[in-house]
């Protein structure tokens, strides 16, 4: 009874309810779940807290990853089952209570309480809040599935340009002797223990405010002027629907896997050596003419790109096609990628534009993919694939750091190396990104075969009559009414 | 007569404050890092 809030009838819209409501109850989630992109605040804190190695402090977040692959994968059709609020409030308890047990685990100074909480359990969070709003957002807006899909997703990037200097100035409140403007200050354990107590709680209060907001179109709605046969003109673009379990046996999804690795292998080659590699491409001898507080910035300035490329991009493929956009992500990214490793050491500003905008198509990629997943499978689990398909960004977050590192290591140490040690590296992301692009040409729509038959549009909506049938029958048998 | 606008009205309301609720914070995290990207140009 408690939670009757989550019931089917308090999650569909009446009539009258204004679309626009939900990609802030969309961004509630992303906002708060894209607090993992800035976990390097207290990393350093972490490590001497627990008297540690980087990477035994690097477990964590990896742990947190890899959950994240694996619950959206996993869940993707449970999501799809129990509908956007059950699902973003269990992602809400997850995320918030992971928090929790980590400021127990540093507190205490038991690390497996940290991989186990923040890790484990928020990584859980972290891949059901990413899945949850997929499917209901490309209901709500079936005119603009690109626009929608793209604020939400953008939310993930800004999560971090929050929790970044949120998380400094939350250190510096509960340590007076930690300087968040000092880049050599580490706050103590306890700071560490009572920042994750409060992100925890306010996590948790922004993402019921997501919980609350989000509702689910009536059956057969549609937005006023919205002429689903229009979709049908438009070529990749299906009103069928496939299941998710169909729909990973097409060759479409591989495909699209295969896209959305190569997209992201080859932006994680940049954002992983982002600071000393702009240092590396401007050194004469032993020093740089790029200072270490620029390089700072330039990261901060790549975290911007990736945002607005995730909202920019992933509307214009709206009006661009889905194919088409890829095609650019790709094949401009291509010529990018050269470019960087050809000239980008003529002038600064030469080398933070061409690496913004390759950092633009990289967010862009994770944008649009839901859009191009409606196109290709419709509507009826497009989140559950969605959920399948972001393995191919566990895999990436894998490949792309062994890559470029394997690269860089053969030459020497970053931040100790020149534009040209880079050149090997930059060249092979030219050949993921070829990959990515053949993979793309050759998306055709899928077969017949996969399709569902009858009128599959709304997996929520089948699970409810299925449920309320069952129901209506124990009442019926029950009384021995026929 | 006076129902719907009321209605409109609230609807309205929950507009401004839902998107008041995300759109203050990601606000706050662009002006920091817009602050923090300065030095990248000599600022």
């Amino acid at each position: 009874m408690a939670l009757s809030f989550l019931d089917r009838e308090h999650t569909v819209a009446r009539p009258g309810f204004s679309r626009w409501l939900i990609p802030p109850a969309a961004l509630a989630i992303h906002l708060c779940i894209g607090q993992a992109y800035a976990t390097s605040v207290y990393k350093t804190a972490l490590v001497q807290t627990f008297d540690t190695s980087l990477t035994a402090i690097g477990i964590i977040f990896s742990i947190a990853i890899v959950m994240l692959g694996v619950s959206a994968a996993v869940m993707g059709t449970w999501v799809e089952r129990v509908g956007p609020r059950a699902a973003m409030f269990t992602a809400a308890c997850f995320w918030g209570s992971g928090f929790l047990i980590a400021s127990l685990g540093v507190a205490s100074g038991q690390l497996w309480l940290v991989y186990l909480g923040y890790g484990f359990i928020g990584g859980i969070g972290l891949g059901i809040g990413y899945i949850s709003p997929v499917s209901t957002l490309i209901k709500w807006f079936p005119d603009r599935p690109g626009l929608a899909t793209g604020l939400a997703i953008m939310g993930f990037g800004g999560g971090a340009l929050i929790a970044s200097p949120l998380s400094r100035q939350l250190l510096a409140l509960y340590d007076s002797d930690y300087d968040p403007t000092n880049s050599t200050s580490v706050a103590s354990g306890s700071a560490v223990a009572a920042l994750f107590l409060t992100l925890g709680i306010v996590y948790f209060i922004v993402m019921m405010f997501g919980v609350f907001t989000v509702k689910v179109p009536a059956p057969g709605w549609t937005p006023a002027g919205f002429d689903p046969a229009k979709l049908k003109s438009k070529p990749l673009v299906t009103t069928a629907n496939v299941s998710a379990a169909n729909a990973i046996k097409t060759p479409q999804f591989w495909l699209l896997w295969t896209v959305l690795f190569c997209n992201v292998t080859a932006g994680i080659g940049i954002l992983e050596q982002a600071s000393p590699m702009i240092q590396d491409f401007f050194r004469e001898g032993e020093t740089s003419s790029v200072a270490g507080t620029a390089a700072t910035a330039f990261v901060g300035l790549l975290s911007l790109f990736n945002m607005a490329g995730r909202f920019a991009w992933s509307s214009t493929s709206d009006f661009l096609g889905r194919k088409p956009t890829y095609i650019m992500y790709l094949g401009v990214g291509m010529i990018l990628y050269i470019l960087l490793a050809t000239v980008g050491s003529s002038a600064t500003a030469v080398f933070v534009l061409l690496a913004g905008i390759i950092i633009s198509f990289y967010g862009g990629g994770f944008a649009t993919v839901p859009a191009y997943l409606r196109d290709l499978f419709g509507t009826y689990q497009v989140g559950a694939i969605h959920g399948r398909l972001l393995t191919a960004w566990s895999a990436a977050g894998v490949a792309g750091p062994l890559i470029i590192n394997g690269f860089l290591d053969a030459r020497g140490k970053p931040g100790e190396l020149v534009a040209g040690d880079y050149r090997a590296a930059l060249f092979t992301m030219v050949g993921v990104l070829a990959i990515g692009f053949i993979a793309n040409l050759l998306i055709r729509p899928v077969a017949d075969r996969f399709h569902e038959a009858g009128e599959h549009s709304d997996a929520f909506a089948e699970a409810a009559a299925a449920d309320s049938t069952g129901s209506t029958t124990d009442r019926t048998s029950a009384t021995g009414q026929r | 007569m006076t129902e719907p606008t009321t209605a409109s009205g609230t609807q309205t309301a929950r507009l401004v404050v839902s998107w008041l609720v995300v759109g203050i914070p990601l606000l706050y995290g662009l002006y920091m890092t817009i602050k923090s990207v300065l030095p990248l140009f000599g600022g």
